[in-house]
């Protein structure tokens, strides 16, 4: 038996010990918070103790200005002690991240759902030097973090044009990721090679850090996050003045801040190519890395600028540690494999993805059915109109046990709606339900959580973090 | 009954359905006498937590409806047993009454109700701070609880440059 809040009591000791009057014993609690090495209490009056119990309450939104209390709140509002409480007392936020690209910058902005308020991440960490100075390569790295205008059509282009077109290109190519409550930005192209760099942005503290380096560089890799880990799979880099593909992939522990290589991607389809003439030509590439039922599904393409040939793709199961080959049909309707952006998402074990289809039809979004191995449309059609110069106006994400979609509507103004697909396995066949189909029609079967006017950004990415 | 005597030798005579809220006196009277001294309470705050006590021992041993009763019992059920909201909207109308206090008078009972372990009030007083807090300006939040700025210009720069970039056009 103790007392509610740990501080106040050693269970050993008797209730009738306290001889001092209240505010005395208060003040002993805060000379103790003293001699700890804090500096002055958090709030005067209070233990500290009871103070962090306080500030766990408040809203994390808040927490930025909060900050700008006292010396000792910004070490409060930065240190564990106030999350470990956040998460026993069940006031965890899951927000949704959005990352964006205007004029080579990649911003990040922060959503809140339950105040419907955006918060920018600050700015990835800026260059110190122009060019190459000795000092320069977390500096090259960080350059490549705020520059990524390059597409990967523009970089398969260098592999088949030759290196006069890599000779232009641009840094960029980083890929991001989100494990253990931060952000991760990784790899990417920093003077024409890839680099093994890697920024976490943590959300306590709102800040970036350099994290353990990949084991290899790659620019354009695919991540995605599975029991806690990090996997980095493929990629592109320099080889010999020309680019080429990556088969290896490996995982990040953040508890141990290491990365471990694990079984290279076989691209078993890419390498039956019928003549070395077409080996040559035709590069395979992962186009997407989706965590689906404890495995890594990895849809491939060949690419031949400016073509692109579906090869189906590859399952990594993190128990056997092998690879197979993905489902025919899976493999085969992946819907939106073209796509620069992240296009897929699994709810309650659903893989939904949304396939950008032709403009004429609008954008639909799609169920995999894994017993018939087929993709089923659920949304026959994205029920908004979408300003045609935005390459890629869509993001598909998990966000708070639902299906969400992040759209870019008229006049740049984007929208995360939350999806009104029932997500119980009962009614995974919605398509075939005309009613439900029908409510697709329907404003309500879409709420807006959140809206933003981003300008001309384009969307790159978006990742979801509870804290 | 039992007999809690203040810090400042005020003596209260309250029902055990009433003291039990507090887990602290409730473990003490199951092996020791019924006059229990509790020297950091002020009589003052503890005639407030008697009043809160005593109002939450007549409601929970009197549920108003089989729902709430029911609720109840769920959530006690659950394995963190304290953050949980009162169901009785009657309750949870008094507790709002109860906790229209200055901080400092809020600060002595949140204090006195840790030490003598009462969960709801001590998360009903915590709740009701943070809420103080919520979206105020730090500036405001200092003068509200006495906090004094001990940031260099220079550090107070950093952080408003930190916040317009976070919350601009928002």
């Amino acid at each position: 038996m103790g007392s509610f809040l740990s501080f106040n009591r050693s269970k050993d000791q008797p209730i009738e010990d306290y001889s001092c009057s209240g505010m005395d014993w208060c003040r002993k609690a805060k000379t103790s918070a003293n001699c700890d090495g804090e500096s002055n209490g958090l709030i005067p009056g209070l233990p500290d103790e009871i103070s962090l119990e306080i500030i766990a309450r408040v809203p994390r939104i808040c927490y930025l200005k909060m900050k700008m209390v006292s010396r000792s709140w910004k070490v409060a509002i930065g240190g564990p002690e106030v999350y470990r409480l956040r998460k026993e007392i069940g006031r965890t936020e899951e927000w949704l991240y959005i990352l964006t690209k205007l004029e080579d910058q990649l911003i990040w902005h922060g959503l809140d759902p339950s105040s419907g308020r955006w918060q920018r991440v600050p700015q990835m960490p800026a260059i110190a030097v122009e060019d190459e100075s000795p000092r320069g390569f977390s500096g090259l790295c960080a350059r490549n973090l705020i520059d990524s205008s390059i597409k990967i059509t523009e970089t398969i282009r260098g592999w088949v044009v030759g290196s006069d077109a890599s000779t232009k290109m641009p840094f960029g190519g980083c890929s991001v990721g989100a494990v253990g409550g931060c952000l991760y930005v990784l790899g990417g192209f920093s003077r024409f090679s890839a680099i093994k760099c890697v920024w976490r942005y943590d959300p306590r503290t709102n800040s970036w850090q350099e994290s353990s380096p990949m084991t290899e560089g790659r620019a354009f890799c695919k991540i995605s996050m599975l029991d806690d880990k990090l996997y980095a799979v493929g990629g592109i880099r320099r080889v010999n003045g020309g680019l080429s593909p990556l088969q290896s992939a490996e995982v990040y522990d953040p508890l141990t801040n290491t990365w471990t290589e694990m079984p290279s991607v076989p691209f078993s389809k890419a390498q039956v190519l019928p003549t070395a003439f077409l080996a040559e030509l035709l590069k395979p590439v992962a186009t997407s890395v989706t965590s689906y039922k404890g495995r890594l599904c990895v849809p491939q393409s060949l690419y031949s600028w400016p073509l692109f040939g579906d090869i189906s793709g590859e399952i990594y199961d993190p128990g056997t540690n092998t690879w197979s080959e993905m489902p025919a049909g899976m493999g085969e309707g992946w819907p939106g494999k073209q796509a620069e952006t992240k296009l897929s998402a699994v709810v309650n074990g659903e893989l939904y993805a949304l396939d950008p289809a032709g403009s004429s039809e609008g954008a639909r979004i799609k169920v995999y059915d894994d017993k018939d191995d087929a993709w089923k449309v659920v949304i026959g059609k994205v029920p908004f109109h979408v300003s045609s110069s935005c390459e890629t106006p869509y993001l598909l994400a998990t966000f708070q046990g639902k299906l969400h979609l992040i759209m870019k509507g008229i006049s740049n103004d984007t929208s995360v709606l939350t999806v009104g697909i029932s997500s119980s396995s009962a009614s995974f066949l919605p398509s075939l339900n005309p009613e439900k189909f029908q409510k697709a029609e329907d404003p309500d079967f879409w709420e807006v959580i959140g809206t933003k006017n981003f300008g001309a950004a384009e969307f790159i990415s978006c990742e979801v973090l509870s804290v | 009954m039992i007999k809690l005597v203040s810090g400042d030798g005020a003596e209260f005579e309250v029902e055990e359905e009433v003291a039990f809220q507090s887990k602290i006196i409730k473990d003490i009277v199951a092996d020791a006498d019924d006059v229990i001294p509790l020297p950091t309470v002020s009589s003052k705050v503890l005639i407030q937590v008697i009043e809160y006590c005593r109002k939450h021992a007549a409601v929970n041993s009197f549920p108003l409806s089989p729902s709430s009763s029911a609720a109840a019992a769920a959530s006690s059920s659950s394995s963190i047993s304290y953050s949980k909201p009162v169901s009785d909207p009657a309750l949870r109308a008094w507790d709002n009454e109860f906790v229209k206090l200055n901080n400092s008078s809020l600060f002595d009972i949140v204090i006195a109700a840790n030490y003598l372990d009462i969960e709801e009030l001590v998360d009903l007083v915590l709740e009701t701070v943070a809420d103080r807090i919520k979206g105020k300006q730090a500036q405001e939040i200092r003068r509200q609880f006495n906090i004094e700025n001990d940031f260099t210009p220079e550090e107070e720069e950093a952080l408003r440059r930190e916040n317009s970039w976070a919350f601009q056009n928002n």
